[in-house]
């Protein structure tokens, strides 16, 4: 391996970590200065396509690491548009990733951000991303390939960077075309602090926190639009160049005992966990973790999913939005199979949540849905495999 | 150098990690001195280099309109 190779990645990783440690500070939720599947919920629920009123904001990060990987791919000459392959596949995957990443409550690189936060139920997802990830290279040993992708046409790979600079101007502009219709939270009317409830949200939908609640909704909690903006942009520019990808170190090491992606993953958990130390914000346990539940076998099944869908992917939900941003319309469609799959999440009630006890934990609707997805997922992977694919 | 390419594969279009793969799988089964690829700018690239390197091939790329052409050669035996 290039030293030089290793350095860079080396250095990625503590880009996106002290980003994310920044972002917290500056207002995102704990252990939240990242969540690539978080933030892609709440831009789908910003734009009304689930109900989960606690979780919708249009996250201006998911825009910065598009255009940053965008930027990166123009400037090195590898925007590349390619598709083809298997496309209402990858749209599938990235649904059963989203569902595994919405019980669990994060995408791998938000499982590195609370294991650096001292979250041991993080933990218990590693161990299933893991698994998940072992699976997915037993498949790839069988033979395990999506198909080939083949060139497209340019405009093809510029659409989702185009629909980022369109929800952008949405967050900004903040536009309101239905006035008066109230504002609802469970059903019933929200007045928001001193103002009567004439204003009603849409066609964009964001977050606010009724005045009876004890603690701010997660959607409502965010740092400065620029400075997430730029946080995602330089992120998005480090993790194209660098390739980094949480679910490739993990598979390469397996694979090829490559460590070299690998190196990314412990840089980011490293400077985290400094940084949390460093800032008095480490709290090791289980128990009373920020957006996060103790139910050990779901938070493990459930990174399970999230590991073998990104393998058989080729690469993690923070790969799939570059790849996307570099005009690989097939990560594309598997992004916006993660956009679908959050709206449903929310819609059949899989995302983990506060139950009807009043603890934070994944319902019944979350455990079928982590099973059938496994399922699913098995079946996705067999029949795209040589052993069975043979014709 | 010409003649001693005996195999030449159009990896191009294909996720991660199949390119590498599909590399390693011919550098174990061939008894070729060459081999050459033709793979993705970016990610294939770089991943089917580090794998040739740490084989101890010497790896000769040449850019073309859209991808790169790699020459993977053997160490000598002996």
């Amino acid at each position: 391996m290039k030293k030089s190779e290793r350095l860079y990645i080396i250095i990625a990783g503590l880009i996106v970590g002290v980003i994310a440690l920044l972002l917290v500070f500056k207002g995102n939720p704990l252990n939240m200065g990242f969540c690539v599947a978080c933030f892609e919920r709440d831009i789908v629920g910003a734009l009304g396509l689930h109900r989960a009123t606690p979780v919708q904001y249009i996250r201006p990060e998911i825009i910065g690491l598009v255009l940053g990987a965008l930027v990166a791919a123009l400037a090195w000459k590898e925007f590349d548009v390619k598709a083809g392959s298997a496309p209402v596949t990858r749209f599938l995957l990235g649904m059963l990733v989203m569902i595994g990443a919405l019980v669990f409550l994060g995408c791998p690189l938000r499982m590195i951000l609370r294991l650096g936060g001292g979250d041991l139920n993080a933990l218990v997802g590693l161990f299933g991303f893991v698994a998940g990830i072992l699976a997915g290279v037993g498949f790839l040993k069988l033979g395990f390939d999506l198909g080939t992708a083949r060139d497209a046409k340019k405009v093809d790979g510029w659409i989702l960077p185009a629909a980022m600079i369109l929800l952008l101007v949405l967050l900004l502009w903040k536009p309101v075309f239905n006035p008066g219709a109230p504002v609802l939270f469970k059903g019933k009317p929200v007045v928001a602090e001193g103002q009567k409830v004439t204003s009603a949200p849409g066609p964009v939908f964001f977050t606010k926190t009724p005045p009876t609640e004890p603690k701010p909704f997660p959607g409502a909690m965010h740092a400065p639009i620029w400075l997430s903006l730029i946080g995602g942009f330089l992120v998005g520019l480090a993790a194209q160049r660098t390739r980094l990808c949480l679910a490739g170190g993990i598979r390469d090491v397996a694979l090829t005992k490559d460590a070299h992606l690998l190196n990314g993953f412990l840089a980011i958990l490293l400077i985290v966990a400094v940084g949390n130390l460093a800032l008095g914000k480490f709290n090791l346990g289980f128990e009373n973790q920020p957006i996060a539940h103790a139910e050990h076998l779901w938070n493990f099944l459930a990174m399970g999913l999230v590991g073998l869908g990104s393998i058989l992917l080729g690469g993690c939900p923070l790969r799939q939005v570059i790849l996307a941003g570099s005009g690989n319309a097939d990560s594309t469609m598997a992004v916006l199979g993660m956009m679908g799959g959050a709206a449903v999440a929310h819609n059949f009630m899989f995302a983990a949540g506060k139950l009807p006890t009043g603890v934070m934990g994944v319902s019944n609707f979350g455990k079928g849905a982590v099973v059938i997805g496994l399922i699913v997922a098995v079946i996705i992977a067999l029949t795209n495999s040589e052993i069975l694919a043979k014709e | 150098m010409k003649g001693v390419v005996g195999l030449k594969v159009d990896l191009r279009g294909l996720s991660c990690p199949v390119p590498v793969l599909k590399v390693k799988k011919a550098l174990e089964q061939s008894s070729e001195q060459i081999l050459c690829f033709i793979v993705d700018r970016g990610a294939p690239f770089e991943n089917v280099s580090r794998l040739a390197a740490k084989k101890g091939c010497k790896v000769e790329s040449t850019e073309l309109d859209n991808g790169v052409e790699l020459k993977i050669m053997r160490p000598r035996r002996g």
